[in-house]
Parts: structure tokens; sequence; C-alpha cells
């Protein structure tokens, strides 16, 4: 059976632990910079009420999936575990949807088809599939935590734009400003637009940070 | 060794885009003998605000400003020639933006963007504001506006009659003239056929993209008319209602966007005509040329790829 | 209308105006990743139909069961899911063990186009659009036709954009994204709206 060998069990560090977190979060956001699971931001992400939801319905179906891989995904051989992880996945949704249900009366009807493709969602096979069965428990809750975290900022700020443009409304709150868009925000064109500037705002943020690490190492 | 005063000169891409801006003008007479000083008036805002959307980008992106680029003139004269007279200021304004801000600056500017700025900027608005877009007015006379008659009278164009089946009011022969509601400057065929006859001569744009994308486009309307008649009128009839040949002449021809390959723009227009088609019988809005020119600007690519492994594999000499 | 025109329309439709891609904003993951890999990108598309092909005709002839009963209806993303893993796992088992040259030339490319979006979204659009048999058939092998034309015009996006031209902050993934947004506006308006 496959172990995690010596090179892949790391010292556990706070500060390690804190690197993954932030790297997840925006350094390397799931979305802006991986690519992965853009179906719910540019489809799903015009209304900032359904982005919450859905950002909850993640965490809860992420957070144990990730964990169960961490403990046993070693043990599975490579061609075994995508399904299995898509398995386990469509298992924990079940709990997680009942829980944002009653957190919030009536979202899975509202949600539709968004809740159901959560289960496949790219960002949470990725993180079980490839990174929890090689990494440290405590390395994979801080990665989830922070890819969920980043992705749900992404998924919020982009629903929360589309909502305002196309309705004048936040959290289907009147905002008494209308600026009338029809729906064309709505659609995914609009969405695949958003997340382009954002991941764009992103990169030329790294870009800089890169750039001044750069020009900072010399002097040391 | 001296040059022969007989050479023709050297196309440069300045010469090209001063013939396409000197015909784009030209579209603009019509319309303002019919409608007065509106239509020029969005001109001015359309093209002016391109410009301070083209500087402020290259501001942000430290990017090297070029005064003597004439294209971003172009995006915004194209982009105020495809909206209705009367449209409010803020619906080209924001397809201005558009252009510049998502389809032209961030793919590198001039001579670089994968899409037609002008018809990204306008399919935007029409999917976001179709009402704006196509609420056309009808002429009602030689120099209304300049004699007190300010009222635009809302009226629908051909396409929108042939959208629902029904056979348009006016005859082919007399929307030759522009006197009939539609976009700005594309009405006039007569006016659009002698500025695409003038481009090509001119060698500021290519022939084969257009002539194809009409061919196939008038084979389709012959073959499948929208409307009881003969396949004849309804030639004429799709033709020349919408901003189909204007987009033949003035987008199709986009020397950045189009195919580099002789048979690869062939193909290109072909399937534009083919494409333009299929929305105007199956779409959901009345016109959809911007929307064909970015099909197939999409698919550019891969003709001419497609073109030079046929060569290749012919064993023929790959042009370069 | 006969069987292979309701095939044909079926698969015209896919890429065009149901094209779940464009339309619904569904899978873009898989084709960007598609697009990095122009050897691969037949067989992926191959076999996001035929994975396809399989959940749609599953969600036409177990759907009208689980839509009887309001507590199953419940349970049925996750059903669909749990089918979808496993016919999965036995395409991988049959490959990998019965036919272990040809599972190591798939084997890159089996696993993404099994389990995404793409495939998890057909019990969808079969219960929106009622396809059944042939047609069934012909959407999905439209879905992979669609799959296959969007990751070629990606990848000479995907080129295009990181290109020296492009500013530094819109190099490659921003650049894409803007691309396909553009694209996107011509499927909206061609269907009028969204898929789903």
């Amino acid at each position: 059976m496959k172990r995690k060998t010596a090179e892949k069990r790391r010292p556990g560090s706070l500060r390690e632990t804190r690197t993954i977190f932030f790297n997840g979060l925006f350094l390397k956001n799931p979305v802006l910079i991986g690519a992965l699971g853009l179906y719910p931001v540019v489809a799903a992400g015009y209304n900032l009420r359904m982005a919450v939801q859905l950002s909850l319905l993640m965490l809860f179906i992420s957070l144990p999936t990730g964990v169960i891989f961490c403990l046993v995904g070693e043990f599975l051989p490579g061609w075994l575990r995508p399904g299995a992880v898509l398995a386990v996945s469509a298992a924990c949704y079940l709990p997680a949807a009942w829980l944002v249900n009653q957190l919030f009366p009536g979202s899975l009807n509202t949600m539709g088809i968004f809740a159901g493709l959560m289960i496949c969602n790219s960002m949470v096979l990725s993180r079980c599939n490839d990174y929890a069965p090689a990494h440290l428990l405590r390395a994979v809750l801080a990665d989830i935590l922070g890819c969920v975290l980043g992705y749900s900022l992404v998924l919020c700020a982009v629903a929360c734009l589309r909502e305002y443009l196309q309705r004048g409304s936040v959290w289907n709150g009147s905002t008494g400003l209308y600026i009338p868009a029809d729906r064309g925000t709505a659609l995914p064109f609009f969405g695949f637009i958003v997340l382009g500037f954002l991941a764009a705002l992103v990169q030329g943020i790294n870009l800089r940070r890169e750039k001044k690490s750069g020009r900072e190492a010399p002097r040391t | 060794m001296k040059k022969s005063v007989c050479l023709k000169k050297e196309r440069t891409s300045r010469s090209m885009l001063g013939s396409m801006l000197l015909a784009l003008c030209t579209l603009l007479i019509l319309p303002t003998v019919y409608f007065g000083w509106g239509p020029l008036l969005t001109t001015a805002l359309t093209v002016g605000l391109c410009c301070l959307a083209e500087l402020a980008f290259c501001l942000v992106s430290r990017k090297p400003v070029s005064l003597s680029d004439p294209s971003i003139l172009v995006t915004g004269l194209v982009i105020a020639l495809l909206m209705p007279v009367g449209v409010p200021y803020w619906v080209p304004a924001i397809a201005a933006l558009f252009a510049v801000w998502v389809a032209r600056g961030p793919f590198g500017g001039t001579g670089h963007n994968p899409f037609n700025p002008a018809a990204a900027g306008v399919a935007f608005v029409t999917i976001c504001w179709p009402q704006r877009v196509f609420a056309y007015a009808a002429p009602v006379g030689w120099l209304p506006q300049w004699l007190g008659h300010s009222a635009l009278i809302p009226a629908s164009s051909p396409a929108a009659v042939l959208k629902d089946h029904l056979k348009p009011d006016i005859v082919p022969f007399e929307m030759l003239w522009g006197k009939f509601p539609g976009p700005v400057g594309a009405t006039a065929m007569l006016i659009i056929g002698a500025c695409g006859l003038y481009l090509i001569l001119r060698r500021a744009a290519n022939w084969e993209a257009p002539l194809f994308f009409l061919l196939v486009a008038a084979g389709i309307a012959a073959a499948a008319p929208r409307i009881a008649c003969s396949p004849l009128t309804s030639v004429k009839y799709e033709l020349m209602s919408g901003s189909l040949l204007f987009c033949a002449v003035f987008m199709m021809t986009d020397p950045v966007t189009a195919p580099r390959t002789s048979i690869g723009r062939c193909l290109y227009g072909a399937f534009g005509g083919a494409v333009i088609m299929a929305f105007r019988h199956f779409s959901t809005y009345e016109q959809g040329a911007c929307f064909a020119v970015l099909a197939c600007n999409a698919i550019a690519p891969l003709l001419d790829r497609a073109v030079l492994r046929a060569r290749a594999w012919g064993g023929k000499r790959i042009e370069t | 209308m006969s069987e292979f025109a309701k095939l044909c329309l079926a698969t015209l439709a896919a890429v065009a105006a149901e094209n779940v891609l464009f339309s619904g904003g569904v899978g873009f993951s898989r084709v960007l990743r598609a697009a990095r890999r122009p050897g691969l990108m037949g067989l992926y598309s191959f076999f996001v139909g035929l994975f396809s092909l399989f959940t749609l005709l599953l969600a036409g002839a177990v759907g009208p069961i689980l839509a009887a009963n309001s507590t199953i209806l419940f349970l049925r993303p996750a059903i669909y899911a749990v089918c979808a893993a496993l016919i999965y796992l036995a395409a991988a088992f049959l490959c990998r063990f019965l036919l272990p040259k040809l599972y190591q030339k798939i084997a890159p490319v089996l696993a993404p186009a099994a389990v995404n979006c793409i495939v998890l979204a057909m019990p969808y659009v079969q219960r929106r659009f009622s396809y059944t048999g042939w047609e069934a058939v012909g959407f999905a092998l439209g879905t992979g036709i669609a799959f296959y034309l969007a990751s070629l015009v990606l990848a000479e996006a995907q080129a295009r954009c990181k290109k020296g031209c492009v500013p530094r902050a819109f190099r490659n993934l921003p650049a894409t994204l803007l691309y396909v947004g553009i694209l996107g506006m011509v499927f909206a308006a061609f269907t009028g709206g969204k898929l789903f």
C-alpha cells in the first residue's frame, strides 16, 4: 500500500499552514488562477443570495470529502480514485443540501441544477483527488478552507455586481439606484467577462509582488 | 535605383484605414439629411469616447499612446453607424467602452484583437438593451429636421417585418436609397455598395470575404425564403434589410480579424453568410450580423491553419 | 420525422442552440484543460460524448422512476453522480485490465472526461428537452463535437493570449476568459438566454 513518503511529510508549522490557506484564498485562487469551478460563478453567480447558498454547499461537501480522502486516499489506486471521489462527494451532498435547506428554506429548489452540479465541481474534485491524499490533515484542511473561502469571495463578488447591474439590488433588496441592463448581465458570457477582469487584477497584483520580491532579494 | 513613378504605392495600414474612414464618413451624409444633427452628434460622442477609452487603457497599462493610429476612429464610426437614430447616448457610449476595454485593449490593442471590437460592442448592447438597439425611426421626408420637425416616428424595420414572416411595405428598389427604418449607416444600400467597390479597388479591403458572404446569404435566402415570395424577391429583401450589407463591406473585411489566406477568406465569408442567415431564421433578434462577425472571427485562425495544412499535404509551397 | 433526421437535429441543437458549454456555461474548466493538450483533444471529446450518452440514457430510463417519489427526488443529484462514478469505474476497470495498451493511451483523459459537470448536466438536459432514443444519441454526439470545437477554438485563443503584445496582467487566463465571454455572446444571442 502506498504510504505518505518522508518527502511529503512536512514538519508541522503554523506558518506553512497559513501559507497554504492564503495560497488557496488569494495567491493561487482556484477560480482566478486555476480556472477551476467556473460553472457556478458564470452561470449561477448573478444573485448574491444564491452565491452564499452555493458557497455554503461547497464548504459542506468539500470539507468532509477532503478529510476522508486525506485519511484513505493514498490507499486507493490512482485509476479508482476519481470515481471514488465523485461517489463520496455525492454522499456528502445529501447532508450538505439538507443543512443549506435548513439555513435557507426553499433554497434547494431555487438553486436547482446549480446545487446538483456542485457534486462534481472541478475545484472540489481537484482538491480531494489530487491534493488531499498526498498531504497531512492540517494542510488539507487549510487548503480546502482557503480554496472554499477564496472561491466564495469571487462567487459572491461577481454575484453582487451582476445582481446590482441587472436589478439595482443587492441580496434582493433595492439600493435605490437602478441601472437597467435587461437580463444580459445574468447570462454566462458576462460572468466570464467579469471573471476575466478579476483574474487580471489578481495576476497584476501577483506580478507586482514578484517584481518587488525580486528587487528586494539582492539587498539581503 | 530610382523608383518608377508608374508603380503603384505600397499599401500601408494607415492608407487602408484612411480609405475606410472616408467610406464610413460618406455613410453619414444621408442620415444627416433625413434626421438632422442627431446622427452626427452620436457619431462624435462615440468616436470621442473610443479615443478617450483607448487613452485611459494605455495610461493604466503603461503602454505608449499612438496618436497616429486611426483604427480607433474606425471602431467608433462603425458603432455609431449601427445604432438607431434617437438612441440614448449612453447606449453607444457603453458599446464604445466595451469595444475598447473588453475586445481590444486586453488583447494588445491595434492589430492584435481577435474579435472585431465594434461588433463586440454592438453585440453587447444588443443583448443587454435590445429594445433600445432595435428602436428605429422612419425618415419622414427630405430635410425635415432642418425645417423644425423634430419628432421621430417609431417604425419597424424591414428586418423586423421579415422576422415576423411578413412582407415589408417597401419595395426592394426603394431600399437602395436608404429611406426606410434601420441602423443609421446601414440603410443606404447604393452608397454602401459603392463604398465596398471603392475599398476593394483601393485595396483597402479584400474581395473574397464579402463576395462569398453575400453569395451564401443570397443562396440561403433563395432556397429558404422567410416570406411567401419568389426567390429573387427574397434575396433582395434579405440582402438589403438589416445590417447585412454593411457588415459584409466594413466588418468582414477587417484585415486584423479575417484569415490571412485567400481560400481562408472565401471560407470565412461563406461561413459568415450561413451563420447570419441561421441567426435570421432561428435567433430571437431581428438582426444578427454582429454576432455572425464574432463567430467568424473565432474560426478565422482555424481556417488559416486548415488551409496551410491542406497545402502542405498537397505538396504546394506554403504562402507566407 | 425519421430517426436519422431526429439524430441530426439533436446533434445540431447540441452544437448550436442548446450548446451546454457556451449557453449553459457548463464544463469550461475541462475545455480549457483539453485545449492545452492538442494531441489528446479528439480522444477527450470522444469520451465526453460517450459518457454524456451513458448518462443521458440512464436519466431517460431512471428519471421517471425517481420523479414518482418526492423523497427520492431529493436524492436525485446524488444518485446520478453515483451512477456516473460507477460508469467511469466500470469503463476504467475494463480498459485497464482487458485492454491495457488502450488504457495506457487514454488514461490521462478517461477520468476527466467521465467525471465532470458536462456529463452530470445531461440528466437536467434530459429533463428539460425530454430526449430519448436517437435524439439522446444525437445530443450526446453533438456535445462531444461541441466540446471538440470549443477546445479547438480555445487552443488558438490560448496561443494568442500568451503573446508578448498582450498586457502582462491579462496574459494567459484573464484574456482567455474574456475571449470566452465575447464568444459566449454569439450563443446567448442564438438561444435568447440561458440553457438552464
